[in-house]
């Protein structure tokens, strides 16, 4: 990146890298870098996730969550401004995850969850433009309330005046999301793989 | 990025001032791009500007698009996760535009950014979805391992800091710290230590990343960050358990005794005395419907909060009924649609005054069902601001204690198409009283319901795989 060799005759005050400071920082970081990395990808460690700006695609085989609320609401994006259904689920486990993102014009796929132990997530809040399942069940049922009122996901509400639903716990088989902004308190990842390029 | 610049800017310099910009060489002794040169060569640049980028692109993630939803919800939207970006992304661009202005103390800017690079990973994205966690720890080593001019050519120094203030720069203007560009002085032993420090460093800050993250879900109140932000979507932790207790204990007790024998002297005394208890929590409208019987009282309807399954008969042509707790009736306009219904211990409960967000209520059916399952090309259209949301089954099934509320009801029973609205149900209940007793199961078809709220222990979109879809125009 920066010249390292100064073979420049010009009477220029020009700094230069120290390789050994390099790898004198590098690589402790580097060693750092990789226990943390393989932590989070044994679902040790939680990250926290929070993604908009763009529509991507979540797949999941199954989502179980408690504390669910939907109601509408609306992203900004590149075309303009876009409805969505905002999803709010205080505590949900994800089988099968996989997200893609495209972040520089490179598309990420993420996967977890997929050996067994679930992706489990804290107060995930997804705003979906499309959403699909094979088969949707909600426990404690309310539809039709205010969203401006609801009580499932304690801190978060719609918009006063709009429709929204919520249950106390949900559980949705193959779902299926374009989705233009998903966040998560926590997010833990057992058997996370990240790669370029692909479809989930 | 600049390996031949020397070479081709010593190639440049002779003509491109004389052929394009002469009246800025008479201008001033450097100026232009070799005047940015120098004082690029005098800091770690390359370190720096990758440090700004880290932080730029760990911004980007979470606030491109959450911007949209208003400054207000911004908190509330992006979460404890997304404050954590926000954070760490403005101190690695100040960390990179600190090591540019100052690079005296790129020493602990890089190891800042070292840091806040790696606590990225868990704290946000995975670290920009590795991205910025990269470029920091890139950015941060450079500037780390970065060493200015040596110092056998002194007499460059103060030529370039004529015009610039470059390395020597800081020597005169920072006291406190000895020598700040000439590191070759400061013993190595000092980094030395530091880089040693840098996993313990690090090991702590994710030890505290971690326990913050960790106890994210134990308490609720962590989706707000500040307690500003929650009041907008008005905090409300625990409305329904509250006013379910004081709904069936106050309410039942005092009006049916009070009302039919002592109206005008009971009444002030009463409702008071029992109210209070019932309205401090934000779901006030809930217990209004109740209050509001005095409003219907005049007229001697005995069955008013009778919890007969049978439809009222006789000249009653309105009954009423009370609200689940809680419920408020959104303005949205939603309609359900579907095919056939089939209900099982279908009863009509009566009228209910159900509030609105607005302060106003709204005059509602009331029924409730053991189940309630919707078949054939079921949709549920929601219209707000303009937009409509579909969700669209083969089945959507709701099970147990199923109470519904709407403005409309209509479908066909048994060949007769019936309609029934608040004004118009007791007379059409009338009709086919002998179809309606209440325990056998009914089937309506062509099933449209408006305004539908309602309450159930379960609800299932396509039971057994039968799919749902969400769709928005």
């Amino acid at each position: 990146m920066t010249t390292v060799s100064s073979n420049n005759p010009q009477p220029l005050s020009r700094g230069h890298i120290k390789w050994r400071r390099l790898a004198l920082i590098l690589i402790p970081a580097g060693v750092v870098t990789a226990t943390l990395v393989g932590l989070t990808a044994n679902g040790a460690i939680a990250a926290s996730m929070s993604v908009s700006g763009q529509e991507f695609l979540v797949t999941a085989s199954q989502l179980n969550g408690t504390g669910f609320e939907q109601f509408g609401g609306q992203v900004t994006g590149p075309s303009g401004t876009k409805p969505v259904v905002v999803s709010a689920i205080h505590s949900a486990t994800l089988s099968h995850l996989c997200q893609t993102v495209t972040v520089g014009g490179v598309t990420l796929k993420l996967t977890a969850g997929g050996n067994g132990t679930p992706v489990s997530a804290s107060n995930l809040i997804v705003d979906a433009s499309g959403q699909t399942g094979s088969e949707a069940i909600f426990h404690n049922i309310t539809i039709g309330q205010d969203s401006g009122s609801l009580t499932q996901d304690p801190g978060t509400n719609g918009p006063v005046g709009g429709f929204g639903q919520q249950a106390s716990s949900v559980t949705i088989n193959n779902l299926v999301q374009h989705t233009w902004l998903t966040t998560a308190g926590t997010f833990t990842l057992p058997d996370l793989r990240l790669g370029f390029g692909g479809t989930c | 990025m600049t390996t031949g610049d020397s070479a081709r800017h010593a190639a440049r310099r002779p003509w491109l001032p004389e052929g394009r910009r002469p009246s800025r060489r008479a201008g001033g002794p450097v100026p232009g791009w070799p005047a940015f040169r120098m004082w690029r060569h005098g800091r770690p640049f390359t370190g720096g500007l990758l440090l700004a980028l880290a932080g730029i692109e760990l911004l980007a993630i979470p606030l491109s698009g959450v911007l949209s939803h208003g400054a207000i919800k911004l908190v509330v939207y992006i979460g404890i996760g997304g404050v954590f970006g926000v954070l760490i992304g403005a101190l690695l661009i100040t960390a990179g535009i600190a090591t540019l202005v100052n690079p005296g103390h790129r020493v602990f800017y890089g190891v800042a950014g070292v840091v806040l690079g790696i606590l990225s990973f868990p704290a946000s994205n995975l670290g920009g979805f590795f991205l910025c966690m990269l470029l920091a720890i890139v950015g941060g080593s450079l500037a780390f391992a970065w060493t200015p001019a040596e110092r056998p050519a002194p007499p460059a120094a103060p030529n370039a800091a004529a015009s610039e203030p470059t390395s020597p720069g800081p020597v005169t203007e920072a006291p406190p710290w000895p020598d700040p560009a000439g590191d070759e002085q400061t013993p190595p032993y000092g980094h030395r230590m530091l880089a040693v420090a840098l996993p313990l460093i690090v090991a702590a800050g994710l030890a505290m990343a971690h326990t913050a993250a960790g106890s994210a879900p134990a308490s609720p109140r962590q989706t707000c960050i500040l307690g500003l932000i929650c009041l907008g979507g008005g905090p409300t932790p625990s409305p329904s358990p509250t006013p379910a207790s004081p709904t069936p204990t106050c309410l039942p007790t005092a009006l049916p005794t009070a009302l039919p024998t002592a109206l005008p002297t009971n009444l002030p005394t009463d409702l008071p005395k029992c109210l209070p208890s019932a309205l401090p929590t934000p779901s006030l409208p809930v217990t209004v419907p109740a209050p509001s019987l005095p409003g219907t009282a005049p007229t001697p309807n005995g069955s008013a909060s009778a919890p007969g399954g049978k439809p009222a008969k006789g000249k009653a042509k309105t009954k009423n009924s009370t609200a689940g707790a809680g419920l408020v009736a959104p303005a949205a306009i939603s309609v359900i649609t579907a095919d056939s219904a089939a209900l099982d211990h279908f009863t009509y409960q009566g009228n209910v005054k159900l509030p609105t967000a607005s302060g106003g209520t709204v005059t509602m059916m009331k029924f409730t069902a053991s189940s309630l399952t919707l078949s054939g090309n079921v949709a549920d259209t929601i219209t707000e601001a303009g937009t409509t949301a579909v969700t669209a089954s083969p089945v959507m099934a709701f099970n147990g204690n199923v109470v519904l509320y709407a403005t409309r009801l209509s479908g066909t029973l048994a060949g007769v198409p019936l309609t029934f609205t608040p004004t118009t149900i007791s007379s059409v209940l009338l009709t086919v009283s002998n179809l309606l007793t209440g325990n056998v199961p009914v089937t309506l078809t062509r099933v449209t319901t408006n305004q539908a709220t309602g309450t159930a222990d379960s609800l299932t979109y396509g039971p057994g795989g039968g799919g749902f879809s969400v769709t928005l125009h």
